[in-house]
């Protein structure tokens, strides 16, 4: 909701008159900062442009897939290999390790903390010698392409906050997901197809995922992710309803246009013109959509790579073969929501599944945008919410181990547009359980993808009830050692 | 005895008189002139008189300074020359305003004799100071734009890869601080430190340079005594810098007999620093962006939307991507000409150039990225665009290259990636080719 736009008479409040007669130009919308046509320079490039403020420098990545892996996956079973732990497996974990750290309520309450080491194989993969468990062969071939960085840490130890935190750069709900930030500052490439489209693998279950992951805050409301779903609609309510034919359609919506316009020139909410402006793009989206979600004409080789599940609509390997074509089409920001991961008990069974769902088509993801040479300017982004605890949660053996919620530390790989190839930053403690170097916060993440987008994270902000907001609040430092 | 020099050093004391006098009268009378009062007569013919005399004094003092000859025979000829010069004129100026000859000055002589005085009294003082201070001093703290647009700055503008750590790097050191007094001529202490050779070889006491031992180097304890030491060196004019010393010290250190490019992975953090400090030297790989020099576009002639897509790839205006649209078989060339050095990324259309119509592209100059794919391109046609000397990255997915490219990747300055799915070459051929070198990565099809 927009708590900006006022009910009646937007154009005469007090403070509009005063911004508007003290600031001349002051009162052009911020959200008119960059739309598609002010991104087209052909004329006097002053005078027909002057809001052209973003990118602030030439971007290194044109667009975003994010494969966000919801729950948060356990770091110590996949990426971060702790001989020690294994050794140590059964034994209490050093309280000096632990310090006064805040747990969940889930262990919290727990009469000891044995730690539990991985009961996957590790192995060094690639020139670049990167860690990983034989959970993820797939990945394992491409790590030469994947820089790891081992020390992220996040602020929150809930699902909801942390996710949330990470979308939004703010553990409360109600400040725009990155994606809208980004459709927001740069606008899109495709007049086709919206900025920040979001495909969510479908029957999955765990902890829930809620639309405002992908919301657009106090952004104008055309910002907000655009969750595609697998079947007959892709687009809920996109297709004209029986007996409506194209021809009609489109001149209903002039004419709406025309009362909608009447309609701004009397109240001058800019939330109708994002109404308007939502209504042509759906209209456009009615032929741009199911052209984009055919996956008929893909080769056999192709559905090979991505694995059997590419050609069952809705899967993980199937979105991925969606995103692929979304980058191809120029969507800006492309984001995979995969639920699953919160594995409390029996982690060395359930994370076997996980890993199957992901693996296979992660890296045919990046092998397919390498070979098509998207990889250049397209940034891949793998991770989840939060870690996982060096110690178990519940007993070790019957049914299995399992590891509680560890904001601590946790790792995520990046591969693309700007980002050094085959390199691993930062490093944990010998029992997983600190950063030990390198430590890389969330907001250090955040600025650090808008960077590698041409934007400088401080500078771009968005005014909202009296104050100017951005993606990384105060905070965030570029990981300068990661780009290339 | 060394009673010449023990007079001679009292040059840099007395020389500062005549400079002082000079300016003096001349502004006097430059002032009365202008008013056009009556200035004391006896006055000023006294002060040209010590004008002369003290000039005088400071040329005889200076010739027995240089008499010891621990200076650049050239630098000093023409500073020597110019003091006698200078002491001939206030002489001439002195007699022409005295009464006890019969030559006198018209006030228009004495204007242009005054002027010519000044000129040459700033030559000379200059050319003084340069020898002592070295020819840098005054320019040193320039505002660096200033600096840069005179072009006087002694940043290293070559690449990375292509710099002599001798001839480059120390050289230079050497140049400014210790090859006046040691050079093949002159040579103090039999020492010649002019070239690498002779450096080597080293002076009277032996070897001045000690890979095994570089701090108990002849070369390194000198420079690193206490200033007041005798045998400090250089015993004339500005001690080397903290970081010429640590270059010094690196340099003996890795000392090889014959000069060697600088391995920039070789190099530690430490010495990067020193490097960027005195030469602005950059170890990091200049991204593209920061490389062209290009100014903001200001405008330019309205381009048919329907033929190409162009945008400028970020808020500086500097540098603009262009996609060219399906709706022409051939590509207008013609249209882009007013941004072409401005165009990094250019994307064609499929199906739109071929071997002939791809030297068009030549006059983009300052291409990053081209995106060629599903064009009938040829080796030929790749061999025309390989003096593109900014491109980084090149796409010919489904092009007819073959292996025969593989040399002319190699060719290109900037290039590092390209792409190959669906071409003439295979993906044997560039693994191999990948092997060979770390420069430039050829992608193919996935494996």
């Amino acid at each position: 909701m927009n708590c900006n736009s006022h009910e009646h008479n937007k154009k005469y409040t007090r403070r509009d008159f005063l911004t508007k007669t003290s600031l001349g130009m002051g009162a052009v919308t911020l959200g008119s900062l960059l739309n598609t046509n002010s991104m087209l320079g052909n004329y006097n490039t002053d005078s027909l442009n002057p809001n052209l403020r973003l990118p602030h420098f030439a971007p290194k990545a044109k667009r975003v897939i994010y494969l966000f892996q919801s729950g948060a996956p356990s770091q110590l079973d996949i990426f971060d290999y702790k001989p020690t732990l294994v050794n140590l497996t059964g034994k209490e974990l050093p309280s000096s390790v632990r310090g006064d750290q805040r747990l969940t309520g889930m262990t919290a309450g727990q009469a000891t903390f044995p730690m539990v080491g991985s009961v996957f194989n590790f192995k060094q993969h690639g020139q670049s010698g990167a860690w990983m468990s034989d959970l993820m062969p797939y990945t394992s071939k491409i790590v030469d392409d994947l820089c790891f960085i081992k020390s992220m840490h996040t602020s929150e130890i809930n699902h909801d906050p942390a996710v949330t935190f990470l979308q939004s750069g703010s553990n409360l709900p109600g400040r725009p997901s990155i994606g809208s930030w980004v459709s927001y500052g740069l606008g899109t490439d495709n007049k086709n197809l919206p900025e920040f489209v979001v495909l969510v693998t479908k029957n999955k279950s765990g902890q829930p995922l809620y639309a405002r992951s992908w919301g657009n805050g106090f952004l104008p409301s055309k910002h907000q992710g655009v969750q595609f779903r697998s079947g007959k609609d892709a687009v809920l309510y996109l297709e004209n309803p029986p007996g409506v034919n194209h021809e009609s359609r489109k001149e209903q919506l002039e004419y709406l246009k025309k009362l909608e316009d009447i309609n701004y020139r009397d109240i001058g909410d800019p939330e109708i013109l994002s109404k308007i402006s939502q209504y042509e793009m759906a209209f456009r989206m009615q032929t741009s959509v199911p052209e984009v979600m055919d996956i008929s004409s893909e080769p056999e080789y192709i559905f090979d790579l991505y694995g059997e599940d590419s050609k069952n609509p809705g899967t993980f390997a199937a979105n991925c073969l969606l995103a692929r074509k979304l980058a191809e089409k120029d969507v800006k920001f492309i984001q995979l929501y995969h639920q699953g991961w919160d594995q409390h008990g029996s982690l060395n069974k359930d994370i076997k599944v996980q890993c199957k769902e992901t693996d296979q088509a992660t890296a045919a993801l990046i092998q397919d945008l390498k070979q098509r040479g998207l990889l250049e300017d397209t940034l891949v982004i793998w991770g989840g919410e939060f870690g996982r605890t060096a110690y178990t949660q519940g007993r070790i053996s019957d049914p299995g181990y399992g590891r509680d919620h560890h904001p601590k530390c946790f790792t995520i790989f990046m591969a693309g547009a700007g980002i050094k190839k085959g390199i691993t930053i930062g490093a944990t403690d010998e029992f997983g359980y600190n950063i030990a170097e390198r430590p890389v916060h969330i907001h250090d993440f955040q600025a650090t993808l808008l960077h590698l987008l041409g934007v400088d994270h401080e500078k771009m902000t968005y005014k909202h009830q009296g104050r100017r907001y951005r993606l990384t609040d105060v905070h965030g430092n570029v990981v300068n050692e990661i780009l290339s | 005895m060394d009673l010449d020099l023990f007079f001679g050093r009292f040059h840099s004391l007395i020389v500062h008189l005549p400079v002082g006098f000079i300016f003096l009268i001349i502004f006097f009378e430059l002032y009365y002139g202008f008013l056009k009062k009556e200035l004391n007569n006896k006055l000023v013919t006294l002060s040209w008189f010590f004008c002369f005399a003290s000039s005088l004094f400071s040329s005889i003092s200076g010739y027995l300074l240089s008499s010891r000859g621990h200076y650049i025979d050239e630098n000093l000829f023409v500073h020597k020359i110019f003091g006698f010069i200078l002491v001939g004129v206030s002489l001439l100026s002195w007699l022409g305003r005295t009464s006890f000859i019969k030559f006198k000055l018209s006030f228009r002589n004495k204007s242009i004799l005054n002027f010519g005085v000044l000129i040459l009294l700033s030559i000379t003082g200059h050319l003084g100071g340069n020898l002592t201070h070295g020819s840098k001093y005054l320019t040193e703290f320039l505002p660096i734009q200033i600096k840069n647009s005179v072009a006087i700055n002694q940043n290293i503008d070559k690449n990375i890869d292509s710099i002599y750590i001798y001839k480059d790097l120390v050289s230079p050191i050497f140049e400014s601080k210790c090859v006046s007094c040691h050079n093949s001529e002159i040579k103090r202490g039999e020492l010649d430190m002019s070239s690498l050779v002779s450096l080597i070889k080293g002076g009277n006491s032996g070897k001045i340079v000690d890979k095994t031992n570089p701090r108990q180097s002849e070369l390194f304890k000198r420079i690193t005594l206490a200033q007041d030491n005798i045998k400090f060196m250089p015993s004339d004019g500005e001690p080397t810098s903290y970081y010429e010393k640590n270059l010094i010290l690196w340099w003996i250190k890795n000392l090889s007999e014959s000069d060697q490019l600088i391995k920039p992975s070789e190099v530690s953090d430490e010495m990067k620093y020193v490097f960027n400090h005195l030469y602005s030297l950059d170890f990091e790989q200049k991204t593209w962006d920061k490389r062209l020099k290009l100014q903001k576009l200001k405008g330019f002639k309205e381009i048919d939307p329907k033929k190409f897509e162009i945008k400028f790839i970020s808020s500086q205006k500097k540098y603009i991507t262009v996609k060219c649209l399906n709706e022409k078989s051939e590509i207008d060339f013609k249209d882009l000409e007013e941004i072409s050095n401005h165009i990094v990324y250019f994307d064609v259309y499929e199906g739109q150039l071929d071997d002939s119509s791809i030297k068009n592209i030549l006059s983009f100059k300052n291409l990053v990225k081209l995106d060629l794919k599903h064009n009938a391109i040829t080796d030929k046609g790749l061999k025309l665009i390989s003096v593109l000397e900014n491109l980084e990255v090149i796409n010919l997915i489904g092009t007819n290259v073959t292996e025969k490219s593989l040399d002319i990747f190699e060719e290109f300055k900037s290039l590092k990636r390209v792409y190959l799915w669906k071409s003439g070459i295979k993906n044997d051929q560039i693994d191999s080719f990948n092997q060979k070198q770390n420069k430039i990565t050829l992608v193919g099809s996935v494996k």
